[in-house]
């Protein structure tokens, strides 16, 4: 077999292996989030009809007014905070179905039929990873970019039946694109960064013969409980509080980026994430 | 020859050891995935006296920058 053959081979499988993430847990990545999406406008669209009309025609006139002339790339970092709220949603949404993933495989004994087709336990287990990192995140960013489109369409409508210019419209959109695409870089950082959680979850998620998510999360409280009262040490709360900040995976610019992804800490945590995630794949090879 | 033949023989005695021990059966992986993996992190924790940084809110995008006059006014809360 030649070399391009056998890459498009493997892109072919690996498609295979996405697609397949995607439709057997459609609810969860399409679904939740748009109706996540949906519910964060109507929220927003209804404290906005709470206030009086010279409010509103105040704040409209704000919005497509003060952007005029400005640079994007300064204020993008405003909007991107404001959208931060959504890495919670996808980092939810993410580990809720590492959770589910190897352990559904094991309960509907669907393992057995993937390890009869030519697909090792490994790819299996790192495309679900991929999913976690890659693929939910990007969902999300695609429904919250078109939510974020209507949402602008529908408020220039408004200020236009309002008697608004509309002066400004071009750099807040382009305000809004570049804010969405920090967001979905934090996303993605924000899941490298988790790397050791993804891997401590698809182990669990392999291991548990039920409720992975609260094994997972009540044995490593456990662990650090069992630490402190027997150790007198704290290493493990340490090490996780350590990484606990939100700003070490928010991204407000690119300049700082690749220093991000290749910092110390980084690359700790996806040694460990990888040792955890090894784990999980020689797991596979048990029949419960 | 005879040095490949020995690799070989040490090898395939590595992964019978590792089949018979650590792979006997999942709990065993899993303990040892575990305790590995709590064996770096004590390890790493160590050697570079890890620090707890969730209190850090150092960002430059929000440094704001309050009077002392608002802030006292605001610590007295309201009036």
């Amino acid at each position: 077999m030649s070399d391009s053959s056998a890459v498009t081979l493997a892109a072919r499988r690996w498609r295979g292996l996405l697609m397949r993430e995607i439709r057997e847990n459609r609810s969860l990545m399409l679904y939740a989030p748009c109706l996540l999406v949906l519910v964060a406008i109507l929220l927003g669209l209804r404290l906005f009809t709470l206030f009086p009309v010279e409010r509103q025609t105040a704040a409209m006139d704000l919005l497509f007014n003060r952007f005029e002339g400005i640079n994007a790339l300064e204020i993008a970092p405003l909007l991107t905070s404001a959208g931060a709220l959504n890495l919670v949603f996808i980092v939810g949404i993410a580990l809720s179905y590492l959770a589910s993933s190897l352990y559904a495989d094991r309960r509907e004994l669907s393992y057995l039929f993937w390890q009869s087709m030519p697909i090792s336990d490994r790819a299996t287990v790192m495309s679900k990873v991929a999913t976690s990192v890659l693929v939910i995140p990007a969902i999300y960013l695609a429904i919250l970019t078109v939510g974020s489109m209507f949402l602008i369409i529908g408020a220039a409508v408004y200020s236009y039946s309002l008697g608004i210019e509309l002066n400004g419209l071009v750099e807040l959109v382009a305000t809004m694109c570049i804010a969405l695409g920090f967001v979905g870089l934090s996303a993605v950082t924000a899941m490298l960064w988790l790397l050791p959680a993804v891997g401590w979850i698809l182990l669990f998620s392999a291991y548990a013969t039920r409720v992975p998510l609260l094994w997972a999360i009540g044995g490593l409280v456990a662990l650090s409980l069992l630490e402190e009262v027997a150790l007198g040490s704290n290493t493990l709360d340490t090490w996780i509080a350590s990484r606990s900040s939100p700003w070490q995976y928010l991204v407000f610019s690119l300049d700082d980026l690749g220093a991000r992804l290749f910092s110390y800490d980084m690359l700790f945590g996806a040694v460990l994430g990888g040792m955890l995630i090894s784990g999980a794949i020689l797991m596979r090879r048990f029949a419960d | 020859m005879n040095t490949k033949h020995r690799t070989n023989q040490r090898v395939t005695f590595m992964q019978r050891t590792l089949r018979n021990t650590l792979l006997r059966n999942k709990h065993t992986l899993f303990i040892a995935t575990v305790v590995a993996v709590l064996i770096v992190v004590a390890v790493e924790g160590r050697l570079t006296d890890r620090e707890a940084s969730s209190q850090e809110f150092e960002n430059p995008f929000f440094d704001i920058q309050v009077s002392p006059q608002v802030r006292a006014d605001i610590r007295s809360g309201p009036r």
